[in-house]
């Protein structure tokens, strides 16, 4: 029996002492002093001895501990009062409008640990919200145990293959098959590696992400310019990322790569068809921006022999819609039914890249027609990043991402990626899907609130919820 | 000139602070936001001057309109304290600094840094710095 994919997690301790949530407040001049049963010395989580003795040390920078649990057993049981929870300011200015401090946390403790987050507490809400919020995924299956994602005997397989398929297959009179058929490449987990979109960048985080990707056997996506020599030796597990124009420059390159991605412009299916020349195997993949007219263009490029799409969002998953915006899912959404409706979609992949922030927006995607994704920016988190865009201001970049070893970059971002990929295999338990490559387009596992609200209450408002 | 400053964040932004508003900046100081003035304690001041800063700041709520009612307070107490163990360490006193400006106080920031940058300069570069050679042979 083939052995079950699986990958391999380790504890990795961040290099830098993180951004933490919450912290105790000492007001230690109000201390009774005899009190025989100081709660101090009762915490489960030992923060405070923690605490004195991380102070302490002498090759520390001037850094505060924040890592108290939240438990308020230490707050409600002092005598005097003396102890007050409160919260790090520096945890509120993490991240953005988009990237929530929140979100970035458990980025981090899943990139230290490999474990699934848990909070143990319930959920108190909110239930909707904009963005992936807003729609909801089938659960009807929980039930059944052997579909467990994770712990249950029948298997789930996660695995997603790029590029064209064909819809039809020709055998000659000896029944040998006649028919070509075009590259395509299985990866055991439905996400390649995204460059991220800012970051301080050196070979050590290119050759962190390209290590996890050989070692998970999916791939990474980088900036021809970006691979040099030292790179190089990771060819077959990364897909250069050019621009038409440079198809000749990087021919080295596409001779030993499996993947070449092209970015979107009037000759990129000539740049395409240049790289099935110089390499038969690999599979060309045109990167566009989307934006209104995308499922024009993605029919488009389909119809002119696109094996692949990239299609990328910002890092907030907006998508610029004439005058306004509109989110991924919505756009993807309007992709896929594009290419389904011009009998095209099997015919391509699309990858999605943009505002993918948590394990749920994998699903979510997925569901809303992309095959695979592209994942960037939480992979440069999972290396510690604080999203304070140092880096883009010339400043020092505080966790100094440059000179992250690659060997423990590699596994901070495997850990997230196992993570990752348990709570996917726990969504699709949920739906009782035993394959990935099932919950493409299946609009019918989900709910969207725009569609529920304009259902109940266009017909009492006349006014269509957007 | 190095100074270190630690800011009191309901101090900076006013004490309805989950809003939008702008991160306080002042070039040249190294600026540790705490939730309230109380967190410092003499340790974290005395390892400020270790690590090579000529001067400390310590920005605090005023008393009567601190969060945490008596955090201000206290911040003070202890700011005192610390100023005795420098005397004593040899450490002129006066590197410490608590300022108590009207909140919400970010756009002060960078006035209340030129101040304290005054005040240093009449001084020499302080004495306390341990150098790497010295932290070496210390952690080993």
């Amino acid at each position: 029996m083939p052995k079950k994919y699986h990958i391999h997690i380790e504890p990795a301790p961040p290099r830098f002492t993180p951004v933490g949530k919450y912290c105790i407040l000492d007001l230690y001049e109000e201390c009774a002093r005899g009190c025989r049963n100081c709660v101090k010395r009762k915490c489960v989580y030992n923060i405070h001895d923690k605490e004195a003795e991380f102070v302490s040390h002498l090759d520390r920078p001037i850094e505060f501990m924040n890592e108290c649990m939240n438990c308020l057993m230490c707050v409600q049981n002092c005598t005097r009062g003396a102890l007050t929870r409160v919260v790090n300011p520096e945890y509120k200015w993490l991240g953005d409008e988009y990237w929530k401090p929140e979100q970035i946390l458990s980025i981090w403790k899943q990139a230290t640990t490999g474990n699934i987050p848990v909070s143990g507490a319930g959920y108190g809400g909110p239930f909707s919200g904009p963005g992936f919020d807003s729609m909801w995924t089938d659960m009807s299956e929980i039930v059944r145990p052997t579909r467990d994602g994770i712990h249950g005997r029948e298997y789930i397989c996660t695995s997603v293959d790029i590029g064209a398929k064909l819809s039809s297959l020709g055998f000659d009179a000896e029944n040998n098959l006649a028919t070509e058929p075009p590259p395509l490449v299985e990866i055991p987990v439905p996400f390649l590696i995204e460059q991220p979109p800012f970051g301080d960048f050196s070979e050590n985080v290119f050759e962190s992400l390209a290590l996890a990707a050989r070692k998970m056997g999916t791939f990474t996506i980088l900036s021809a310019k970006h691979i040099s020599n030292r790179l190089a030796q990771y060819i077959d597990c990364i897909v250069p990322c050019l621009t038409a124009g440079e198809v000749e420059k990087y021919a080295p390159l596409i001779r030993g790569a499996k993947m070449v991605e092209i970015a979107d412009g009037p000759d990129v299916m000539q740049a395409a068809r240049r790289v099935k020349e110089i390499n038969g195997g690999a599979i060309a993949i045109v990167r566009t921006q989307l934006g209104r007219d995308s499922d024009k263009r993605a029919s488009q490029l389909t119809a002119e022999g696109a094996e692949a799409l990239h299609l990328c969002a910002d890092s907030h998953g907006n998508v610029p819609d004439g005058d306004g915006q509109t989110f991924i899912k919505d756009a993807f959404r309007r992709i896929h039914n594009r290419l389904v409706q011009d009998a095209l979609r099997d015919r391509v992949t699309l990858i999605a890249t943009g505002g993918i922030s948590m394990a749920e927006h994998m699903a979510k995607i997925i569901i809303n027609g992309a095959d695979c994704i592209a994942i960037g920016l939480p992979f440069l988190i999972a290396m510690e990043c604080r999203m304070c865009r140092n880096c883009e201001k010339g400043l020092d970049c505080p966790v100094k991402m440059a000179e992250i070893p690659p060997a423990y970059g590699a596994t901070r971002v495997m850990n997230l990626a196992a993570a990752w990929r348990n709570q996917l295999l726990e969504v699709l338990g949920a739906m009782g899907l035993r394959e990935v490559r099932r919950l493409r387009g299946e609009f019918g596992r989900a709910m969207f609130r725009e569609d529920l609200e304009n259902a109940t209450f266009i017909k009492l408002f006349s006014k269509k919820v957007s | 000139m190095e100074i270190t400053a630690f800011c009191c964040h309901n101090s900076l932004y006013g004490h309805n602070a989950d809003g939008e508003v702008r991160r306080a900046d002042a070039p040249g100081i190294r600026k540790i936001e705490l939730p309230c003035s109380s967190r410092v304690d003499p340790i974290h001041i005395l390892k400020a001057f270790e690590n090579g800063a000529d001067g400390v700041i310590v920005i605090a709520c005023p008393e009567n309109l601190c969060m945490m009612q008596k955090g201000s307070k206290l911040a003070a107490k202890r700011i005192a304290y610390t100023r005795q163990l420098l005397e004593e360490a040899g450490v002129n006193p006066e590197r410490l600094m608590l300022f108590r400006p009207d909140v919400p106080s970010a756009l002060k920031l960078a006035d209340i840094a030129a101040e304290a940058k005054a005040v240093l300069d009449r001084m020499q570069p302080a004495p306390v710095a341990i150098s790497q050679e010295t932290l070496r042979l210390k952690v080993g």
